[in-house]
């Protein structure tokens, strides 16, 4: 056991985390940008005009370009769970088996299917035959994204599932809790706005670029609107989705949320902090110090994110280790120690159960199994030895969440004024604000970063949970040692950063080639116009 | 033509010779066979940079499958156990014993 240092807990999380980070590069555009060239063949087929054809390819050539870059780069996830995280993969089972199998056939039959039919069929199917490939494309890209993110939604709020004491593993007995929890959907929803969030700001960013450049100004112009509009939209509608994830949050992981607004001691009506600066003074979460010493607030809004009510209490930091406050579901929290000491309780029976079973004592297995059902929901408590090994980092956790809120209110700015400036007078106006342009196409790596940033609020925030509050992170790694972890690290961070400037090498030697002329090989009809 | 469901005409092919309602639907087969075929062959030949990506793509997955999943990643559980029960057994101790 003497290799289970922290170095090794810390460099199993962030391989990980380069890894699910290099992942998350790939996948939102896909969605985004798949979503925005299905638009525009959709306005191609219901108009026939040529120009949304090329459009068309254009952004297909670059989502193919981005699709190829990003594909299997989640696999190398799937690797780190049977190496560095084998008592993780065992102990979730067949749950979180279950939607990665299927994401994996879905991703393989729907998506590799009619990709192929999407990029090779131009001029061999029907209009109509192309369209629903581009769509179906989409939509399978969508339904992977789905079972990944019902996976990780149940690593955040695990229901449906019962442990098994004989096997070490929980088991599904209810699939639909698992897909329909609220957590899940949610997730699913907000995570999937926030990929069409960002085709839209790299649609309208490299539509910018050529505005700039003065080249295929139709075109630009064209991309631009649907960009435009599609951002903002998606951007508006990740407002309602982050409301409904405040609330999930506050209601099945309070220290997240705390964690979130620096929120030491709780009270009623808080108020949300819009511009924050944490003190570095702050050591510890019982020393009396004010946690944040500059803020620019809301006030009550976070009571109203939280619980629909702007007078609503919302526990800190200090409460949720100190319990005794009345949450959401009407029952009192259990203090640090409470939960610990049921923690311990569960692991406890776990090892008697084993022995008994062992002894052939099946009448004190019984009874060491009830004793271990009662008190799992607190099983993680027990591999815990302090108040702060309960606390996520706070500072990461802070700001990663005020900067994507802000980025996410700039998006909107941005697009609107572009999108306004896009639309009115056939586009005349856009073309004279120079600095809209260079906004819009500085603005793509901020794209990126809110959704990295994202991640970050999600799974910084839950620590140090690998499952919400029945296995931490500690007890989730292999007893492996940390060196051949560190090497790894290293050896994804050199393979990852050629690949990036791979794909971004070719990306935008495609985008400086432009649009392609019209086809001169004619469509097939099918006998229609 | 007329098309048969593939339960249809492996229950004419039990009957050992094959008639020439097979023949025609074996022969529609392959035309369709023949078109995915041509769809793709066409596909492939005329891809620009698609070639470019179809390379990244499999070296990409060479160097995920033939080495790193084989030198640097080999599944924990699976290479130090041989039965489900071990494996199980491993982790309930892990789980019991493990402190911070």
């Amino acid at each position: 056991m003497d290799l289970l240092t922290a170095s090794l807990v810390d460099w199993s999380r962030a391989q990980f985390a380069l890894t699910a980070c290099y992942h998350w590069l790939f996948v939102p555009l896909t969605l985004g940008l798949g979503m925005i060239m299905a638009v525009m063949e959709t306005i191609y087929v219901r108009t026939g005009k040529q120009e949304w054809k090329n459009a068309t390819k254009f952004w297909m050539r670059l989502f193919g370009i981005n699709f190829a870059f990003g594909v299997a780069t989640g696999l190398i996830l799937e690797f780190q769970f049977g190496t560095n995280w084998s008592n993780y993969s065992w102990f979730v089972g067949d749950i979180f088996g279950a939607p990665l199998a299927i994401e994996a056939i879905l991703a393989f039959f729907l998506e590799a299917t009619f990709i192929s039919l999407m990029f090779f069929g131009w001029n061999k199917l029907s209009k109509r035959m192309h369209l629903t490939a581009t769509w179906l494309t989409v939509l399978g890209a969508t339904i992977s994204a789905l079972w990944i993110l019902v996976a990780n939604a149940w690593m955040q709020y695990p229901v449906g599932m019962e442990f098994n004491p004989d096997a070490g593993r929980n088991e599904m007995v209810d699939f639909w809790a698992i897909l329909g929890s609220p957590v899940a959907i949610n997730k699913f929803f907000h995570t999937v706005l926030s990929g069409w969030v960002l085709g839209g700001i790299f649609v309208a960013g490299v539509s910018g670029w050529f505005l700039l450049r003065g080249r295929h100004k139709d075109f630009a112009l064209r991309s631009m609107k649907i960009g435009t509009v599609f951002g903002l939209v998606s951007s508006l509608l990740i407002i309602a989705t982050g409301h409904t994830s405040a609330y999930n949050v506050a209601h099945v992981q309070p220290m997240k949320l705390a964690a979130m607004e620096a929120l030491y001691e709780g009270h009623r009506g808080v108020d949300l902090i819009v511009v924050g600066v944490l003190n570095p003074e702050k050591q510890s979460f019982d020393d009396g110090v004010q946690p944040v010493i500059a803020r620019i607030t809301l006030p009550g809004t976070l009571s109203f994110l939280a619980f629909v009510d702007f007078n609503a209490f919302v526990p800190g930091i200090r409460d949720i280790i100190d319990g005794g406050y009345e949450k959401p579901n009407g029952s009192i929290a259990l203090s640090f120690d409470e939960m610990r000491e049921r923690g311990h309780t569960a692991r406890q029976a776990l090892a008697d159960y084993r022995q008994a079973l062992s002894d052939g004592n099946a009448g004190a297995a019984a009874t060491y199994k009830e004793m271990l059902r009662q008190n799992y929901a607190w099983f993680g408590y027990g591999f815990l030895n302090a108040p702060e090994d309960l606390i996520p980092p706070v500072g990461l956790t802070f700001y990663s969440f005020r900067i994507m809120v802000i980025l996410g209110m700039w998006f909107i700015l941005l697009l609107s004024v572009a999108g306004i400036l896009s639309w009115r007078r056939g586009g005349g106006d856009i073309s004279k604000h120079r600095w809209l342009l260079w906004a819009c196409l500085l603005n793509i790596p901020l794209g990126y970063l809110a959704g990295q940033l994202g991640w970050v609020v999600a799974e910084v925030g839950r620590q140090p949970w690998a499952i919400q509050d029945i296995l931490p992170v500690q007890a989730s790694i292999s007893a492996i040692p940390a060196g051949s972890v560190k090497l790894t690290f290293f050896l994804f961070a050199v393979l990852f950063t050629i690949l990036f400037a791979a794909e971004v090498t070719i990306m935008l030697k495609q985008i400086k080639k432009g649009p392609e002329p019209f086809d001169a090989i004619p469509e097939k009809t099918n006998g229609k116009k | 033509m007329k098309t048969l469901p593939i339960s249809q005409i492996c229950i004419n092919f039990k009957s050992g010779i094959p008639t020439a309602t097979d023949i025609n639907v074996m022969a529609g087969l392959a035309a369709v066979f023949r078109t995915v075929y041509i769809f793709f062959r066409e596909g492939f030949s005329n891809m620009t940079v698609g070639r470019t990506l179809w390379g990244v793509v499999l070296i990409k997955l060479f160097i995920m499958f033939a080495i790193l999943r084989v030198f640097f990643f080999p599944n924990y559980l699976n290479s130090r156990f041989d039965t489900e029960e071990e494996k199980a057994h491993h982790v309930i101790n892990e789980l019991v014993t493990r402190e911070k």
